[in-house]
């Protein structure tokens, strides 16, 4: 089941910004999500849904367009931190290595064929046939 | 024995591996240059300029079933006493099974995680922030182990962390060890913030006749006349703290080491970085790294040393870094590096760092 999870404000970050980013996920049991848990899982510190089945992270190449813009949602960072945080946590051997992708068609590729993937789309409006759910949990930021 | 469980690992983990295709291969290493000035000709050395070839790094993961991975660290790096100049060795191998929520159990070898530095930078020169590492993992840091460990971490509010593990000791090889002399360490920390990392490890060994395997990097100071047995503790403490500005590490260890000859040997060693980023990619930055062994020290040479530098970071993408660096050796303790008392060396170091 592929399901898309559409932020809304209160998060810290701007209405206009909030709106552009896009959650997907495949067999993702925690929903809805607060954007504390999504930072977890996108800096690979929350690496099992609460079913304990490992969840696979999918992340934007740098020529992704966004993909700065998600690098700062997640991490406060640049995309050049993030990425070098990513990259030491796998060296350190505390993360499996996540899976890159240039655009929001082939995110959504991949997460429809891997159960427990999850990616964030950026300024998405295509039409795929997919669940939208709204996130409004943001208590824990 | 040890070795046919090392290739087992590896040969059963490749075949697995490849056969799903879920294998990812990355590269680490560097090049350097190397410029030492002795101001007192008295002392005996020469100044030299040298550029090297350092340390180059095939490092493999992989996920065996959802729940068990591989990762696998195999470096080249030169070697003036190989008949071919250069020396390959198995860094890590080892297999991750993570049997609850945020709890692993790992078997192989593997970093061991006894401070910061070791269980964060290792290897990987481009995530060092200076060019070297500190000076105590010269002397006792205990930088592989070969082993059993249980591993948690992101616990709770504060991301804590735990590693314990029980291993061949210092002074095996991969190969085999004597008797049952096996190593024990233990690790916690917490990451209160994004960035923030507080570390607190124990080592705890024995060496029967004080000979050091490949697990440690003590070689150029390691005590080869003393040939009785060694009992070490040792203690370290890490606090790490890498924003979008402000960059901080500190490793302070203390370490006791036990003979029969003349008793308990206690020795510290701090090391502390300071740098700041300008414009997201530039990373002016000051070192001090100082150790200091006892009067009774028999495992390593007695050495009392202090090595401070100035560097610049030059961070051209996330793979790709260019550090510079001068420092500045002795002057104020005597014995190492064979700067007599009150003697001064000056380095000049250039370091270019890659991921791929």
């Amino acid at each position: 089941m592929l399901i898309v999870i559409l932020f809304v404000s209160k998060s810290g970050i701007s209405q206009s910004s909030s709106e552009k980013f896009t959650v997907i996920g495949n067999s993702i049991t925690m929903n809805p999500i607060s954007l504390s848990e999504l930072k977890d899982i996108f800096l690979g510190e929350k690496q099992v849904d609460p079913n304990n089945n490992t969840i696979v992270v999918v992340l934007p190449t740098t020529d992704f367009q966004g993909a700065d813009e998600v690098a700062r949602l997640i991490s406060g960072s640049s995309l050049n931190s993030f990425r070098r945080y990513w990259l030491s946590i796998v060296f350190q051997g505390r993360a499996n290595p996540p899976f890159y992708f240039n655009s929001n068609q082939r995110m959504i590729d991949f997460v429809r064929e891997n159960p427990g993937s999850i990616a964030i789309l950026y300024d998405y409006t295509g039409s795929e046939n997919i669940t939208t759910i709204e996130i409004n949990s943001f208590e824990k930021d | 024995m040890k070795v046919y469980l090392i290739v087992s690992i590896s040969i059963i983990s490749f075949s697995s591996l490849l056969a799903q295709r879920q294998i990812q291969v990355n590269g680490f290493g560097h090049l350097g240059y190397e410029n030492n000035f002795y101001p007192n000709d008295s002392i005996g050395q020469d100044d030299f300029g040298s550029f090297t070839l350092g340390e180059h790094d095939l490092f493999v993961t992989g996920k065996l079933s959802d729940k068990v991975s591989f990762l696998g660290e195999f470096v080249f790096k030169g070697s003036a006493s190989s008949p071919s100049g250069f020396l390959a060795s198995i860094e890590r191998a080892r297999i991750r099974y993570n049997y609850y929520k945020k709890h692993y159990l790992l078997v192989g070898k593997m970093h061991t995680s006894i401070n910061y530095w070791n269980d964060v930078f290792h290897h990987g020169r481009i995530f060092f922030p200076t060019i070297d590492r500190p000076l105590n993992f010269s002397f006792f840091v205990p930088i592989h182990s070969l082993g059993i460990r249980l591993q948690g971490q992101d616990i709770g509010k504060y991301k804590f962390g735990y590693d314990f593990q029980v291993a061949n000791g210092m002074e095996s090889t991969d190969i085999s060890s004597s008797g049952f002399n096996f190593s024990y360490n233990a690790s916690v920390h917490i990451k209160p913030k994004f960035g923030t990392r507080i570390m607190a490890g124990f080592n705890n060994d024995f060496l029967p006749t004080n000979t050091h395997g490949p697990h440690a990097h003590s070689g150029s100071f390691h005590n080869h006349m003393y040939k009785g047995a060694v009992s070490l503790n040792q203690f370290h403490f890490s606090v790490a703290r890498f924003q979008n500005k402000f960059e901080l590490l500190n490793e302070f260890a203390i370490i006791g080491s036990r003979t029969d000859s003349l008793g308990l040997s206690i020795n510290y060693t701090n090391y502390i970085y300071a740098g700041y980023r300008i414009k997201e990619k530039y990373i002016p930055y000051v070192m001090l790294d100082a150790l200091i062994t006892s009067d009774n020290e028999l495992h390593t040479r007695r050495t009392n040393a202090l090595k401070y530098s100035l560097g610049f970071r030059w961070e051209f993408s996330d793979k790709l870094n260019l550090k510079v660096q001068f420092e500045r050796y002795g002057g104020l303790f005597d014995g190492f590096d064979n700067i007599p008392k009150l003697q001064e060396k000056y380095e000049l170091k250039m370091q270019l760092s890659y991921a791929i």
